[in-house]
């Protein structure tokens, strides 16, 4: 009994020496992005070639929260189309993705921060995304658990409340797209990193992996914390700051909440797993870093934001916390899109907000591979927006990354 | 009132016969020793079982002794409220403590939650990315509601906390983590030298393996030294002993992160230490590593050192007939002399290369089999069997790939 009949997620095939395209990164982003071109574009002649397993990199770090509460109608309009598709993923799969729209609820801490909540929630609405300002009574019969009445250095003013915002199984979205592209015929090379792109006449000829080289009409990076590495081997200088972000689980119990809430007065975003665990998270550590262990000082200042919220939670201990590197860009959005290399794209930049976005790049990507056009979603995301002045900053902090 | 059976030794033992303490666990009063950890307060009182596994709600006991353990988690209660999922071997026994089992319904001996076991092990690694699939949305509606309630361990008491917390710094020469015999001639020797030395130890009093050792250090036997050197210790200004503290992490620049829990009468529950210093030194000792066969987490199932550590630094008698599973020699030995010295009767001992086959047992092991090393099957009926395999010396099972579900 058990699950002795069941085959195991990816195939090994034989390597190639040349396919049309070839995807560096087997993230979430990349294996959607695989996904995609098999089931809308009918295209398997396809590599995702990982440098360390799959499952083991971002999609497995970040604290499996979806949501598209934006104000600028570029990250909203990703988002919320990337939230329609989680909600037909798990079946489109056949891979249960567990997700749970249980409600995303994001605190304001002053009457003028309340006010910008509203202008967001508006932007949404126009958008076609349902979401509420809740004040007072409301907020807590929505988050019973949430303390409103203590002497809170930060008290709540208000929330906006995304109720298709919850939460998503993150390992099974990396198991689940790698498991059907992986069916369509599309080739997955776990533990194999790209030493070197081969570059003729500013177009993309091959690309180089310990196994040996293959050859291929175009390439897609999408590497997330490594991509500042991988596009140097295009020559590419991308405008990108690594910086590391903390997260962390407390022993599991029994359900005692039902939202995933954040805390603005500075961050702190928590939620419980099916399992019982809280999941904690917060601002990035403010330093550049490929290192994957954070400063102790965050995990304190996360988790006292957190006692604000639900005083409870100082009677749980840490089970295990653990960093990753999140690539920030300038304006803390995303780049998506065609690089002045011929046959060259890249998705990067997410930082520590890329999860939720997975299967909308994916989408989008896939579109822009298979069409050589950029459609209409990404195309704010350029990487020249940069030079263009034409960027996307919806938290209106400038160009610091550590802002983002 | 039930019967509550004492497995208590009638001498011997680090604790202290004078000051009884009592407390209560799922409602039924029992009593012990200040000294005791509630795991040995627990298996003093003849309570192995203690827990129920976090899926399939396996009965469980304690395994070990230290912070190490699996399986023996529970929700104590006492002035600050309750706190869920501690480790019993980890609880310092005072007085008045309430300790509740958990995840299980309607009680420890008779959870509901077994049944989940039923059907072969459907819900077995990687089930649920398979299920729960259809309809559309029933998942979040039906499916994981369900789970979520059978899933978690202890239930976090909802109330604010009043206690009190603090966060202090320290500095010194030289920090010692662990105060076994390394650790303790570690921190003696730096003082000495004249080095500003802190020595830090999760358990309450210092010594680690001396504790329960049978052996000798300079003439001494290894109590007596651990407690002359903790005199000697305490004895000199430029070391400072943390006892109730456990070093957790290490940062960035060398920063060490402790946490002290308080006890009676202290203004903080617990203080948080951040710890810098020019060395630090880590004498924490080892973790036994266990063998793994099928039943194998069914209460009575008890590593080599802590069952030494029960009976030697506890005098409590963790069973009345064992058979020993021990690879390695030395601890082997360690193990049957503390039990002949508590009367337990040695069932059998398995030679490394036999191969173990089931442990099995309702509630509690009550029977062990194995092949020896002729490929005879051997079976013996017993409530202890210690086990402990550093090097897979065993063989385990049938050299199948186990199908052990937890």
């Amino acid at each position: 009994m058990g699950n002795k009949r069941w085959p195991a997620i990816i195939a090994t095939p034989e390597m190639r020496s040349s396919y049309d395209t070839v995807i560096i990164g087997g993230g979430g982003h990349g294996l959607a992005t695989a996904h995609y071109l098999a089931k809308n574009h009918g295209i398997t002649d396809v590599a995702v070639l990982e440098g360390s397993w799959i499952g083991g990199g971002n999609t497995a770090r970040n604290t499996t929260i979806v949501r598209s509460d934006y104000l600028l109608n570029a990250s909203f309009g990703l988002k919320n189309f990337a939230l329609k598709l989680w909600g037909e993923l798990s079946q489109e799969l056949n891979f249960n993705l567990m997700y749970e729209p249980r409600g995303y609820v994001d605190l304001a801490h002053s009457d003028g921060e309340l006010e910008h909540f509203t202008i967001r929630a508006n932007a949404m609405r126009l958008g076609g995304a349902s979401v509420e300002i809740l004040t007072g009574q409301a907020l807590q019969d929505c988050v019973p658990e949430l303390d409103l009445n203590s002497a809170a250095r930060f008290p709540v003013a208000g929330a906006l409340f995304q109720p298709a915002g919850g939460v998503i199984r993150h390992d099974a979205v990396a198991w689940g797209f790698a498991r059907k592209a992986s069916q369509a015929g599309i080739h997955i090379f776990q533990k194999t990193p790209v030493t070197k792109i081969n570059i003729t006449k500013d177009k993309v000829n091959s690309v180089d992996t310990p196994q040996g080289r293959i050859n291929c009409r175009q390439v897609f990076i999408s590497v997330a914390g490594a991509s500042n590495q991988v596009a140097s081997l295009a020559g590419l200088d991308l405008p990108i700051h690594s910086i590391n972000v903390q997260a962390f689980v407390t022993e599991p119990v029994k359900p005692a909440l039902k939202t995933v809430v954040n805390y603005n007065a500075g961050l702190s975003y928590i939620s419980q797993t099916a399992k019982g665990e809280f999941v904690l998270g917060g601002a990035s550590d403010g330093y550049n870093s490929f290192a994957r262990r954070g400063s102790f000082a965050r995990i304190e200042d996360v988790l006292a934001r957190a006692l604000q919220m639900f005083p409870f939670l100082s009677r749980l201990r840490l089970m295990r916390h653990w960093s990753g590197t999140a690539d920030i860009s300038m304006d803390g959005n995303a780049i998506i899109g065609q690089l002045p290399i011929d046959g060259l794209s890249i998705n990067c930049g997410w930082g520590y907000a890329g999860f939720k976005a997975t299967p909308a790049v994916g989408h989008q990507m896939a579109e822009l591979l298979a069409n050589n056009a950029t459609p209409d979603l990404i195309k704010p995301f350029t990487y020249d927006r940069f030079a263009n002045g034409a960027e996307i900053d919806d938290a209106g902090a400038g160009p610091y990354p550590w802002h983002h | 009132m039930s019967h509550v059976p004492d497995c208590r030794l009638p001498d011997g033992g680090l604790i202290d016969r004078n000051i009884t303490l009592n407390f209560s666990f799922d409602g039924i009063a029992m009593q012990c020793y200040s000294g005791d950890t509630l795991a040995s307060a627990l298996l003093a009182n003849g309570q192995h079982l203690v827990a129920r596994s976090l899926k399939y709600h396996h009965p469980r006991g304690i395994v070990s002794a230290g912070l190490e353990e699996p399986s023996a988690l529970v929700t104590v209660t006492d002035q600050y409220g309750s706190t869920p999922n501690l480790k019993v071997t980890e609880v310092v026994m005072r007085d008045g403590l309430t300790v509740t089992s958990q995840n299980n319904h309607p009680s420890l001996k008779r959870d509901y939650g077994r049944f989940l076991k039923l059907g072969g092990g459907a819900l077995s690694a990687g089930f649920y990315y398979k299920t729960f699939l259809w309809p559309k949305h029933a998942w979040h509606k039906y499916f994981a509601p369900i789970i979520r309630n059978l899933a978690g361990q202890g239930r976090v008491d909802p109330t604010p906390d009043h206690a009190h917390y603090d966060k202090r710094r320290k500095f010194c020469d030289v920090l010692v983590i662990g105060s076994g015999p390394a650790g303790c001639a570690a921190a003696l020797t730096a003082a000495q030298g004249g080095a500003t030395t802190i020595l830090i130890e999760q358990d309450h009093i210092l010594g680690g393996s001396l504790l329960y050792s049978q052996d000798s250090i300079d003439g001494l036997n290894a109590t007596d030294w651990a407690a002359d050197t903790s005199e000697a210790l305490h004895a000199l200004s430029n070391v400072t002993v943390m006892t109730r503290t456990l070093a957790f992490g290490q940062y960035d620049h060398g920063l060490i992160q402790a946490i002290e829990t308080g006890q009676d009468g202290d203004i903080n529950r617990a203080i948080m230490w951040k710890i810098r210093a020019r060395k630090i030194i880590l004498a924490t000792g080892a973790i036994e590593r266990p063998v793994v066969f099928p039943g194998n987490d069914k209460p009575g199932i008890m590593l080599a050192n802590a069952v030494c550590q029960y009976i030697r630094r506890f005098a409590v008698s963790p069973g009345t007939r064992a058979v020993v599973a021990v690879a390695a020699e030395e601890d082997r030995l360690r193990a049957i002399a503390a039990m002949q010295d508590a009367g337990i009767e040695i069932a059998a001992i398995l030679s490394p290369g036999d191969q173990i086959i089931s442990a099995t047992g309702r509630l509690h092991v009550n029977a062990f089999t194995w092949k020896n090393d002729k490929g005879q099957r051997q079976r013996t009926k017993c409530d202890l069997v210690v086990w402990l395999d550093a090097n897979r010396a065993y063989i385990c099972p049938d050299g199948r790939k186990a199908d052990i579900s937890c």
